[in-house]
Order: C-alpha cells, then sequence, then structure tokens
C-alpha cells in the first residue's frame, strides 16, 4: 500500500492526482485513466471546499490493488459526509433552470465500480474501486 | 487562455485543464463581457472536471443573458465523455471539425 497525507487545500490537487497517477502506472496503467484523474480531483476538492469549514485539516489517501482492481481510500478529519446518501443530479435539465454545481459526486459514482463511506473515530472513511482491465 | 472579439463575436480558447484550479478564471472572465456570439473552442483543452463544466454552464448563462448563441468547439475525446456523463453534450451546442 501507498500513502500521502496533504493538506486539505485546493492547491494541493494536483500532489493529490499525480500520488494516485504514480501509483497506477507503476502498476501496469499507462494511458487512459480519465476516469481515476476525475474522481481523485471530484473527491479532493470536495473535501478542500467543505470538510473543514473554517479550520484546516488534511487529507489522508491510500492506494492499493486488489484483484485487477485499483482501490483508493480518501481520510478526513471533517465533518461527518456521507456522499453515497447525496442525491444524484438531474443530468436532463436545460440550462435555464441547471443549478450551478452537485455533478462532482455523481461523476464518481459513475466512474467507479464501488463506492463505500464509513465514518469511524471522528473521521470519514471513502472507498473507491475500480476495475482496471476493461474501463481502462 | 486566449481571448479575441470580432464585430460582437466572442472566441474563448482555454488551454490544458479545465479544472478546479483553472476554470475560475474563465468564469471571472466571462462575467464582464457582452457579446453577441460566444464560441468557447476546447480544442486545447485535455481534460475537464465538474468544476470546468460549471464555468461553461456560467458561459452559457450569461450568453442566454446577452440573447446570444453559444457553441462548443471540438471537445477532445476525454472531454467529450464527461460532457455525456452529465448531459452537457445535449445541453449545450457543439460542433466538430
Amino acid at each position: 500500500m501507498k500513502k500521502i497525507t496533504l493538506p486539505a487545500k485546493q492547491e494541493f490537487l494536483y500532489e493529490a492526482i499525480d500520488f494516485v497517477g504514480a501509483f497506477a502506472k507503476e502498476n501496469g496503467l499507462k494511458e487512459g485513466y480519465n476516469r481515476v484523474e476525475l474522481t481523485v480531483e471530484e473527491v479532493f476538492s470536495n473535501i478542500a471546499a467543505y470538510a473543514y469549514l473554517n479550520s484546516e485539516g488534511t487529507v489522508q489517501i491510500n492506494c492499493w490493488m486488489e484483484d485487477g482492481s485499483l482501490v483508493m481510500e480518501f481520510i478526513d478529519s471533517g465533518v461527518a459526509y456521507n456522499p453515497l446518501e447525496q442525491l444524484d443530479p438531474d443530468i436532463s435539465l436545460p440550462a435555464e433552470i441547471r443549478p450551478i454545481g452537485g455533478l462532482g459526486i455523481y461523476f464518481v459514482k459513475s466512474c467507479m465500480d464501488f463506492m463505500g463511506y464509513e465514518r469511524k473515530a471522528e473521521k470519514n472513511i471513502l472507498t473507491l474501486k475500480i476495475q482496471m482491465e476493461d474501463k481502462l | 487562455m486566449k481571448t479575441f472579439k470580432e464585430n460582437g463575436k466572442l472566441t474563448i480558447q482555454p488551454e490544458g485543464r479545465l479544472d478546479s484550479i483553472t476554470a475560475p478564471e474563465l468564469t471571472a472572465y466571462i462575467q464582464g463581457e457582452t457579446f453577441r456570439q460566444l464560441i468557447v473552442d476546447l480544442t486545447e483543452v485535455s481534460y475537464i472536471s465538474s468544476a470546468g463544466l460549471r464555468s461553461l454552464l456560467v458561459c452559457k448563462k450569461k450568453s442566454d443573458e446577452n440573447k446570444a448563441p453559444m457553441v462548443v468547439k471540438n471537445p477532445s475525446a476525454p472531454v467529450l465523455e464527461v460532457m455525456k456523463m452529465s448531459g452537457f453534450n445535449k445541453m449545450l451546442m457543439i460542433e466538430e471539425s
């Protein structure tokens, strides 16, 4: 398993993407991890924007391989938030009445094969899995 | 990000990534603009996230305010994939050449 701990701030987004990207490449992936990259951005940005409100905190990212799947675990100590409970946006709405926002978590759900959430010891633990062979 | 205006036709060409770090530039830029037609040329954009789509939606709302048509040009394959995931491909006018 590889892990990194970063400040939960938008300006560390590329460090998060590069960390997961490097792990994916080490495990034999060369091209086309668009879905993984998108997922890392949406989850990281969400934590950076909402988890700690007016205080500062960190995000820990753990990566490992399991039965041909890439597993990513995002851990923060911010306010309790279960993204699985978020309602899906209506993607058929025209521009006039489209809300600005609400797509990020929906993308994560669309890109990943498995999404699990646990609140443990005051921490949010989000586990995401994507099968490498047929998706990438 | 390159921009140019000709007879009321505003063309914006973002480059590289349109993500939560870079998209605010586009959102901020479009706020102050008036135009009769808007082209957002995505030829040089290799990656887009929900933050990038948010900026495109702001552009679309601004176009509607100006009663101006907006066209999105040449999204690359990964960009188009994200647009399809969100229904943006049906909501926006997309031109591929």
